[in-house]
């Protein structure tokens, strides 16, 4: 139980002065030395018996080089907050300590109380730090999270035929489920209870060939499947009315060529700019083929959830009851935090394993809705990737 | 508002406290009673004692209608078709305010023993709702367009058992508007979720979500656009004023300025009677 209202504004009432002093100091830059060596020999608890808990990308998984462009990104914002957190100790926490307790609290996944132990200070101050984090993130980084010009699109494109052959293809689409961990009892939940009867929130995510998020969509509750997500979708919509995927068409043959389109697995309906794997046993040569070279392709996407998980850990355990309206957001947060890893070309993802199981337990879905145009281009494509088509 | 039918004396009452709070003065030779108990310009066409107002007419076009003929019998000479004129005009902004009652048993009216402190039939004002709620629903999900002929909204305003019917199940449901559109999704369970979807202009929109089985209703939640952006919560602030421009945030904010200042010109004609009544009196 936290302290009461009075006993707060007494406690505010005598620090206020100390507290202005110290972020005055903090703000200026005229802290001696490091600021993580500082911050290093704080670390109390579990996470002082990391094998290297010196080393900052041991705590963060994120290069020190990223952690100052995050902190530059959201500095203005965090200081122009009014409300100055402390440590247990009655220090005040300067811009990069707020970043660094959140992205802790992002990456790490761990309670807010064990947080708080580690970094000597009180729980609810990581979850308001975190959440101030959050809403920074969200306003600031935005920009790292977006469709991509017509002159990355051919970037893009280019790439993803050096995958397996796939021409004009210009993402990856995939959905995965954040667990979540909410009364069993409480029947306004049930919405919440996805096939595998797990309680999850749904992200979708369009993804380039550098396991970049490129579009998502996040919030809606486990139960609505990939079909109902996607016709749900801003991207959906933009696509269905022609101002998306609708670039430079690529001439497969004389008379024949391929619109822009994306790649999905069997989980989404067949569209004319959503191309699915065929289905079904006893497939003709070429359309196994097609689907090798297709899942081949879709791998990136499997892969960028994957690590999404792995990187920012609080999107991969089970959340003991979250508040949903915050979560999609957290959710966002942690794309955006992943596309920025990207961006800045940081070593650390080097050092991660590759996996693409990011929704274990998750038997696949089949979707059988299919439009005949859909059918007809991935037809084509097909004849074009057996090199039956003639030249 | 207290209850203006139930008894002759509260009538009297009521009306009285209402002049004396407002400043005005009755003559005493002056039977307020009448204007409710009587009707002088009895409608033959109707069958209802006190038959409810069009659906198409607006109070704020009846008061354009009406407001240029009492000038007109102000300058009668105070004749007793002038008298009934008024008499009629105030009757019906009473109507349209309250349910009168049942003028064909007067007596059994009369006969309750106590009067209420509030206005016992308070009238519904069930239409400019369910037009907030059946816009914005069907821009929301157009798998959910089915409205059926005998509920249409017109048909709801006309009907006062309808929309007491309505009211009681949008109790049920904590406050939702009782649109027979919206009664048509009582069957359904209903969350509200936070959806962020990077291709929608303003990235972040509530959704309520209404599910019976595998049928899925989606509805926009907009409102809470406009709350968080006073609270300046979240997203860049110029990618939410793009959702305003762009979503059909209107859709939902037209109907309800309409139900505001619908009541607002139910108030303004009320008082706009009386005061034309006090000063038609007066000179």
């Amino acid at each position: 139980m936290g302290p009461t209202r009075g006993f707060k504004k007494r406690k505010r009432a005598d620090k206020k002065a100390e507290r202005c002093a110290a972020a005055a100091l903090t703000a200026s830059g005229q802290g001696t030395g490091d600021w993580w060596d500082h911050f290093s020999s704080r670390i109390t608890g579990p996470l002082s018996l990391l094998k290297e808990p010196k080393r900052f990308e041991s705590v963060f998984k994120i290069s020190r080089k990223t952690f100052n462009y995050i902190c530059s990104l959201v500095r203005e914002d965090l200081m122009a907050k009014t409300s100055n957190f402390t440590f247990s100790d009655g220090k005040v926490l300067s811009v990069d300590d707020q970043v660094a307790v959140a992205l802790r609290r992002l990456g790490s996944g761990e309670s807010l109380l064990n947080i708080g132990t580690s970094f000597g200070m009180n729980h609810s101050t990581v979850s308001q730090v975190t959440w101030q984090f959050v809403e920074a993130m969200e306003k600031r980084g935005i920009h790292h999270l977006r469709w991509p010009s017509s002159e990355e699109t051919e970037i893009i494109k280019s790439k993803f035929e050096k995958i397996r052959g796939l021409p004009n293809c210009c993402g990856a689409i995939d959905t995965t489920h954040i667990l979540m961990c909410l009364p069993t009892v409480d029947s306004s939940n049930k919405v919440w209870t996805d096939y595998e009867k797990n309680h999850s929130m749904v992200l979708q995510a369009i993804v380039d060939p550098e396991m970049r998020f490129r579009d998502i969509v996040t919030g809606w509750p486990g139960s609505m499947n990939e079909l109902l997500v996607l016709h749900n979708s801003g991207f959906f919509k933009l696509c269905e009315k022609g101002a998306r995927l609708n670039g430079k068409r690529m001439e497969l043959s004389e008379g024949s060529e391929v619109r822009e389109y994306i790649i999905g697995d069997a989980s989404f309906p067949l569209l004319p700019w959503l191309l699915t794997p065929y289905q079904g046993k006893d497939l003709s040569d070429s359309k196994v083929e097609f689907n090798k070279r297709h899942s081949a392709t879709r791998m990136v996407a499997q892969r960028a959830l994957a690590r999404l998980k792995d990187m920012w850990k609080i999107v991969q355990g089970k959340m003991w009851r979250p508040d949903k309206h915050r979560l999609p957001r957290i959710i966002l947060v942690c794309c955006l935090l992943h596309n920025i890893v990207i961006d800045l070309e940081d070593e650390v993802r080097d050092e991660m394993p590759l996996s693409h199981h990011h929704d274990t337990n998750y038997k696949q879905l089949y979707c059988d809705v299919g439009d005949k145009f859909g059918v007809e281009r991935r037809d084509e494509l097909t004849r074009y990737l057996s090199g039956r088509l003639p030249s | 508002m207290l209850c203006s039918i139930s008894t002759s004396r509260s009538n009297s009452n009521w009306l009285d406290r209402l002049h004396t709070s407002k400043g005005f003065s009755i003559p005493a030779d002056l039977d307020l009673d009448h204007f409710l108990s009587s009707n002088p310009n009895p409608d033959p066409n109707s069958n209802s004692c006190f038959p409810p107002p069009p659906p198409e007419t607006r109070p704020s076009d009846a008061r354009r209608k009406q407001h240029p003929s009492p000038p007109v019998s102000a300058a009668g000479n105070q004749t007793a078709g002038g008298k009934e004129q008024i008499f009629g005009l105030m009757r019906s902004a009473l109507a349209e305010l309250f349910i009168m009652g049942d003028r064909c048993a007067p007596a059994t009216l009369r006969s309750s023993k106590k009067s209420a402190r509030k206005q016992t039939n308070p009238k519904a004002c069930v239409p400019s709702v369910s037009a907030s709620i059946g816009g914005n629903f069907l821009a929301g999900a157009p798998a959910a367009c089915r409205v059926t002929p005998a509920t249409s909204p017109s048909s709801a305003e006309n009907s006062v058992a309808e929309a007491k019917k309505s009211r009681t199940k949008a109790r049920r449901k904590r406050g939702t508007a009782g649109s027979p559109v919206e009664s048509d999704l009582l069957t359904y369970s209903k969350a509200e979720v936070t959806v962020i979807d990077t291709s929608s202009p303003g990235w972040k929109s509530e959704k309520l979500i209404f599910r019976k089985g595998i049928v899925w209703k989606v509805r926009d939640k907009k409102l809470w656009n406009v709350c968080r952006k006073k609270r300046k919560l979240g997203l860049v602030e110029r990618l939410i004023g793009e959702k305003e421009k762009e979503q059909p945030l209107i859709d939902m904010k037209v109907p309800t300025g309409k139900e505001h200042s619908r009541s607002m010109d139910e108030v303004r004609i009320f008082l706009t009677v009386i005061l034309f009544f006090h000063l038609h009196v007066k000179y």
